[in-house]
């Protein structure tokens, strides 16, 4: 007996780079790099984070420094290897969202490859096999001619679904209709992030940020990048409730350039743009200027511990929260002084804000000067005078992001298409209709992708709806 | 000045009615029982809303900002949504579930949160903006369908073990349910992006920045990473509707640790990025 020998089954040969499409477009991905990111996220909140770069203030660094080891102890050294005090900027972290970023892209276009077809090759007849697949099935019979009746079907699906579709053979007529945008509505929310993302790339390039600009009246900074821009801050205005916590508070500025000055007003939720760079009011607070002369009332230099504070005649103490303290030192004389700012120190006999001045030489413990100072006043240390001038200041921040409105392009797109996909349901739905004697015979099929039993609720009310129009037509 | 505690409470004891009427329907399936503990939960909406007026107008704004007034807002956007969802979908089974939950973020403003966090306090002058306004409702519908997500997958998973016990009995079919948690997830995400999407628009305006991975920020990221992820598990063929009911119910008890505990974290371990805290220490 000779065996017959049937070819063997060939498969589909798969490449590698095949391989890695069909792995990176897959939900299964999407949905595992998702939940992976979430969990990775919530390491930062766990691990208290150090101080970005853009914002690291010598002092709050400090102070993180200390009260982490504190917390952790010996582990904080392993920890901080790990970058868990730096999860979002650590190497791990950014190579997860570069992964969804990745998977997010291809995706997308997966998605776009596969939606034309579906939405321009749409199937309008079906044949028994398929109507009987289908998640939900209906069949009526009414006394209307064929075509009268393909007329009202179609007014009724196209009002209910989007798209109806035609086709007409001898045996029948048969109607398609289906909610294709809802699929490419699918895309926006996909497209939207992909925006977001390229706008995150076009802030890191092009994009800058002068965190923490500290100005008193009459200061002046240089915006700088290449902008030959001048701010000058004028005033600050506090609005108050009657329990005296701040209500509003605004700034007024003049920004210069070649001879022309423009007053601006920058308010809490009110950046105020010139040229592309936004600036922001972020903060405020009480300043104190110091400046000095000596016996013969020869101005005396004095040095704020500022970060990169240079030596000057005047020193601008800016004071944050209720009991912050600040320094400043007179080499001339080797003198250290502190301030101590207080909201109120009521059992001193001080309601309003109040400062405690100290002055210490050398590296001596007491300090040779020590009294409160309630407004603005003069004293004498070691011969010399100083004056000290309360004042508010306003902390501002100063932003060029030229992707702004790709980033507002991104998330619109992501709401609308959020909406789109997930209030409205894909579905196809199915129509034969077919002359048997009398009677015109309608064959409903239809299928959703997803929520079945909600489906099945609302093909059973537009299969009552399209049998009475027709029967009422 | 009119207090809202008395409403608060009568509120309370309304929802706690409600619980119970619903858990009695479920267990004997009486749809008077039912209906009763619709009606109440709508009367207790009612009363808190009564309440949250009462308190708006002591705190001289209307938009909830601390920790008591969101929660009691949430509560309030819990019962409106299951309401509207049980109305939808003419079933009331997921009701003793939602209720429950209900009464534990009510007993949470009521009575866990110290009598200071209480305080009708002004509006902050960064918090006056409608970006911030919309940044709030968003995430408050959103939470609120998520709760009621919550609420239909362990009707679901009860729904689920009784019927492998018994074969039949008094839950709801599994796929009717399943589609109503679905309908919980997918209306609620959309609302959850307005959230984020609203609240980065308004840090820009405040401190043009629309994202620092500061710890509100993550809190709010955490359950829409875990909604859209559930939402894609749903495509794939082999995720069954019991992990899909079990993941809504999951993702709830993250969206209360993200929401309350938030306010926690904030104060304590994440002090430089947070918003409360930058709120605080820079008098904004």
């Amino acid at each position: 007996m000779i065996n017959e020998i049937t070819p063997a089954k060939i498969p589909r040969e798969r490449d590698i780079l095949d391989t890695l499409w069909r792995l990176f477009s897959s939900t299964q991905l999407a949905a595992v790099v998702l939940l992976a990111v979430a969990s990775v996220s919530a390491l930062g909140v766990l691990f208290p984070q150090a101080p970005s770069q853009a914002t690291r203030d010598s002092a709050v660094y400090a102070q993180w420094l200390v009260s982490s080891q504190g917390r952790y102890g010996s582990w904080f050294d392993f920890l901080d290897t790990m970058g868990l005090f730096d999860v979002y900027g650590s190497w791990w972290f950014r190579s997860l969202l570069a992964l969804l970023a990745f998977s997010l892209i291809i995706s997308t276009a997966e998605r776009v490859a596969s939606l034309w077809p579906s939405i321009s090759q749409a199937g309008v007849k079906q044949g028994d096999d398929s109507f009987a697949d289908a998640s939900k099935q209906a069949v009526f019979s009414v006394d209307q001619p064929v075509e009268q009746l393909v007329e009202r079907l179609k007014t009724v699906l196209t009002r209910r679904l989007c798209r109806t579709l035609v086709e007409r053979e001898e045996g029948g007529v048969y109607l398609y209709a289906d909610r294709f945008w809802v699929e490419a509505a699918a895309l926006l929310g996909h497209i939207g992030l992909i925006v977001i993302l390229a706008a995150v790339v076009v802030t890191n390039r092009l994009g800058w940020q002068e965190d923490a600009v500290t100005l008193s009246p009459g200061q002046s900074y240089e915006v700088g990048h290449g902008l030959d821009a001048v701010l000058r801050f004028e005033k600050l205005e506090l609005d108050t409730y009657p329990d005296g916590s701040p209500r509003d508070y605004r700034t007024y500025v003049q920004i210069i350039e070649d001879d022309t000055e423009v007053e601006q007003l920058i308010g809490v939720n009110r950046p105020f743009s010139y040229r592309g760079v936004s600036f922001y009011q972020i903060s405020h607070g009480m300043a104190v200027a110091v400046k000095a002369s000596d016996q013969d009332g020869q101005p005396l230099v004095l040095q704020s511990f500022a970060d990169g504070a240079e030596t000057a005649a005047v020193v601008s103490l800016p004071f944050w929260g209720h009991q912050s303290e600040r320094h400043f030192a007179v080499p001339d004389q080797d003198i250290v002084f502190q301030l101590v700012f207080y909201q109120s120190l009521p059992g001193h006999g001080y309601d309003g804000p109040v400062f405690l001045v100290q002055a210490y030489r050398g590296s001596a413990i007491e300090p040779i000067y020590s009294d409160f100072v309630e407004r603005s006043s003069s004293f004498k240390v070691g011969g010399a005078t100083y004056q000290l001038a309360l004042d508010q200041y306003s902390v501002l921040r100063i932003v060029r992001d030229p992707a702004i409105a790709l980033v507002v392009l991104g998330l619109l797109l992501i709401i609308v298409g959020h909406f789109l996909w997930l209030y409205w349901s894909p579905m196809r739905f199915w129509v034969a209709v077919s002359e048997k004697g009398d009677k015109t015979t309608v064959k409903l099929a239809g299928t959703a992708e997803r929520d079945e039993a909600g489906f099945a609720s609302w093909f059973d009310g537009l299969a009552q709806e399209m049998e009475k129009e027709s029967k009422d037509g | 000045m009119v207090d809202e505690v008395p409403f608060l409470g009568v509120a309370y004891a309304c929802f706690l009615i409600a619980t119970v009427a619903y858990a009695i329907h479920l267990a004997k399936g009486d749809r008077e029982i039912g209906r009763a503990g619709t009606w109440t939960s709508l009367l207790g909406a009612v009363i808190l809303a009564g309440g949250l007026l009462v308190h708006t107008v002591r705190a001289g704004h209307w938009l909830p900002v601390g920790i008591y007034e969101l929660s009691l807002t949430l509560t309030l956007a819990i019962v409106s949504l299951y309401l509207l969802m049980e109305h939808l979908a003419r079933i009331r089974g997921a009701g003793a579930f939602v209720m429950a939950l209900v009464l534990l973020v009510h007993t949470y403003a009521i009575l866990l949160l110290p009598p200071t966090a209480r305080l009708a306090e002004p509006l902050a002058p960064a918090l006056r903006s409608p970006w911030f306004g919309l940044h709030i409702l968003g995430m408050l519908v959103a939470y609120g369908f998520f709760a009621v997500a919550c609420g239909t997958g362990l009707l679901y998973l009860c729904a689920n073990v009784a019927l492998a016990r018994e074969g039949v009995g008094i839950f709801p079919p599994l796929e009717v349910v399943d589609g109503l948690n679905y309908r919980a997830v997918a209306y609620g995400l959309p609302w959850l992006t307005v959230g984020l999407a609203a609240g980065s628009w308004w840090a820009w305006q405040v401190w043009g920045s629309y994202w620092h991975w500061s710890s509100r920020e993550v809190c709010i990221l955490g359950p829409w990473l875990i909604y859209a992820a559930s939402l894609h598990l749903r495509r794939w063929g082999r995720w069954s509707a019991r992990r899909s009911a079990l993941f809504s119910a999951l993702g709830f008890v993250v969206v209360l640790l993200t929401f309350l505990g938030g306010y926690v974290l904030a104060g304590e371990s994440d002090a430089i990025s947070s918003l409360p805290v930058y709120f605080r220490n820079n008098g904004v």
